[in-house]
């Protein structure tokens, strides 16, 4: 079995910067913690042609509106959850990441006008006090891989503990809690970490940490009061899934109290089919794209139904053993999948968003 | 400025076996050979002396093959001469044949062999120098995807010289060892396949060697795929739809033993032609999709009482319960 190596946190060797940002506090903590990078300003983005390769970042700012509806697929169950765009790009490398096919962004990209930002939450948490916003920051990239110099988790957390109607969720793969675990938090962040069957994890994400240490950072950040969350996204079908996950699921529930847990995701694997090319391109020792896979309603890949519904009701009841009260839900799936596999269902997007909603509301 | 000087060589004189220049297989050309037989050479060979006296052939290496096989003595030629530099002889020939369109993946490929060995000229001296000469973007990834073609079989090369081999799949191919090369193009021959279908068996077979962990060679030998191969009596059609389902058993098995019982309850179903009832794609949602056609009040009603019948005999529970 392929083991994780030692985790190395990210470190850009060179810095690229819009002249837009040059100024931004933001811009200016995150050169401050990395005093050896070269530093190469970009006076507009416009005729900018990124240089291939290299171990770079790019500081912009972000053009459009930072805040955005998740886009969900079509005919399918979402959680109706509203990305912050904060970064575009992963060092991670993760051999599933759709992040290999659908970004547009000549380089890892951090956005530091947060100032920008921040005034956009402040005028759609204001326009709109009765409705709840469940936020989160990882979708077009990890919400920590890159804290250890950007420290945006403090940032965000802060402004979040006196909201009353958003939450955040930083979601992770790492273990990068230093800039917020301390910080009073109010119960409006929700930290959740994406695992997997040790195995996959080890073949499929080896430039993240570990399972087991991401467990140890959930229980630093559980100590500090803060809700945890678990998705379990993307379930990768292998010969020995059950005892892969069941050990996973065992492992959150022996240091982690269920009071604790927000909630629980699960999602197969799925993509469209321009990244099953990708991925046989950038990841050939992988071996996720020989599972059963068959495009779906939505034209995306996913396991042949009967195979998730095993794997979604299985899941459930591990999890029920440990909790009968603990949310799990099935990310982007459709109301028969839901029925099948858990014996009920939200029944539709906004059905899941209120029981969402409600986890973390007060 | 290189120059050349006309003249007429004895063929004797030409080393045809100084492949220096060639750029491609060297294949017989019946056809070639017969019209030179009748009208002669009329367009001149570009050969290089070289200091043993002996001539080398720039460009005209399929004419002089068929010169030989019309049984001419003599070729004009226009000569470089000995002294000039072979590697400007080649960016020349290369500019000529690119004169306007790029050079094709295989020629870009043997260039670029010929260039590494013949002049030891480095990957990234080819891609800067050589790729504007061959008409052709100065990408590492264009280099990445041509290299490789030369080490295809001839036939295999031929098959890409005419146009019929998928390029991406010549590039999959050329990196896999002559067994599978030879047993790839047996599939392509065997069933005739276009280049779209090429795609689609390669990455059915790929996927397979990779799931079963046994080379393609050995995949290959076994049945039904063999069978299906060697059967003599079937259409390339009819062996392509049943190498496809054998090979689609194998890499989807869960699928395919539901598309089995599917299957299998139409049949006891007895469905007749006017009723058509069919699955989700992929049986990816839980809807059918029933299709009715009679032309009587009489016919409509023997329909529907077929329909009746599969509910009474619990066959559309068994269908929906399928996957």
């Amino acid at each position: 079995m392929k083991r994780h190596g030692r985790y190395k946190p990210f470190v850009p060797d060179r810095i690229y910067i819009e002249e837009a940002v040059r100024e931004s506090p933001w811009t200016q903590r995150i050169l401050v913690h990395l005093p050896h990078a070269a530093v190469t300003p970009i006076p507009s983005l416009d005729q900018w042609e990124a240089p291939p390769g290299g171990n770079s970042i790019l500081l912009a700012r972000q053009r459009g509106p930072f805040l955005r509806l998740c886009p969900g697929t079509s005919r399918h169950i979402c959680c109706l959850y509203q990305n912050l765009d904060i970064a575009a790009g992963c060092d991670l490398d993760c051999s599933y990441c759709i992040l290999q096919a659908y970004l547009n962004v000549p380089m890892t990209t951090l956005y530091t006008n947060l100032d920008a930002l921040f005034a956009e939450l402040d005028e759609k948490l204001g326009r709109f006090p009765r409705r709840f916003f469940r936020i989160g920051t990882g979708e077009l990239s990890d919400s920590l891989t890159f804290d250890h110099f950007a420290a945006w988790s403090g940032d965000l957390v802060h402004y979040f503990s006196d909201k009353s109607n958003a939450i955040i969720e930083l979601k992770s793969k790492n273990t990068l809690i230093d800039h917020f675990v301390r910080l009073r938090h109010n119960r409006r962040t929700v930290v959740s970490w994406s695992v997997n069957a040790e195995a996959m994890s080890a073949s499929e994400e080896p430039h993240a940490p570990s399972l087991q240490e991401r467990l140890d950072a959930a229980v630093e950040v559980q100590k500090a009061g803060f809700r945890l969350g678990f998705h379990f996204d993307p379930m990768l079908y292998h010969p020995d899934w059950a005892q892969g996950y069941r050990a996973t699921v065992d492992a959150i529930f022996s240091r982690i109290d269920p009071h604790n847990i927000a909630w629980i995701s699960l999602g197969a694997l799925r993509y469209p089919p321009l990244l099953d090319e990708i991925i046989r391109e950038n990841h050939p020792e992988s071996e996720i794209v020989l599972g059963e896979l068959l495009p779906g309603v939505d034209n995306k890949y996913r396991y042949f139904k009967p195979i998730r519904i095993e794997m979604f009701s299985r899941m459930y009841q591990w999890i029920r053993a440990y909790s009968p009260d603990v949310l799990v839900y099935l990310c982007m799936e459709s109301d028969e999948v839901w029925k099948r596999s858990f014996g009920w269902s939200p029944k539709s997007s906004a059905g899941l968003k209120k029981l969402l909603d409600a986890r973390v509301r007060d | 400025m290189l120059e050349t000087l006309f003249d007429t060589i004895d063929t004797v004189q030409i080393d045809g076996d100084d492949r220096l220049f060639c750029l491609r297989p060297l294949e017989a050309d019946p056809a070639l050979a017969a019209s030179i037989a009748v009208i002669g050479l009329t367009q001149p060979l570009r050969l290089q002396a070289r200091p043993d006296g002996l001539y080398r052939v720039v460009s005209g290496f399929h004419r002089l093959q068929a010169a030989h096989a019309a049984g001419l003595n003599s070729v004009p030629a226009l000569i470089f001469d000995a002294a000039a530099e072979t590697l400007e002889i080649f960016k020349w020939r290369l500019a000529e044949i690119a004169h306007s369109n790029p050079l094709p993946p295989l020629q870009v490929s043997h260039a670029i062999a010929r260039l590494e060995s013949g002049w030891s000229q480095s990957r990234e001296d080819i891609i800067r120098t050589f790729f504007p000469l061959m008409r052709l973007a100065p990408s590492p990834k264009l280099y990445a995807l041509y290299a490789p073609l030369h080490q295809l079989s001839l036939s295999l090369q031929r098959l890409l010289m005419q146009d019929a081999l998928s390029l991406e799949i010549a590039v999959a191919l050329a990196q896999r060892p002559a067994s599978d090369q030879h047993c790839f193009h047996g599939v392509i021959q065997c069933l005739r396949l276009g280049k779209n279908r090429q795609r689609e068996f390669w990455l059915l077979l790929t996927d397979l060697e990779r799931i079963e962990k046994r080379p393609l060679t050995e995949l290959m030998d076994k049945n039904p795929l063999a069978a299906i191969l060697a059967e003599a009596v079937l259409t390339p059609t009819q062996k392509s739809d049943q190498l496809k389902s054998a090979l689609m058993h194998l890499r989807y098995p869960t699928y395919s033993a539901a598309v089995d019982r599917y299957e299998k309850i139409l049949r006891r179903a007895k469905l007749p032609p006017g009723i058509q009832l069919r699955p989700a794609p992929y049986f990816a949602s839980d809807q059918f999709h029933l299709e009715l056609s009679f032309r009587s009040a009489r016919e409509l009603r023997r329909r529907l009482r077929v329909l009746e019948t599969m509910l009474e005999q619990g066959l559309i529970d068994e269908m929906t319960g399928l996957a």
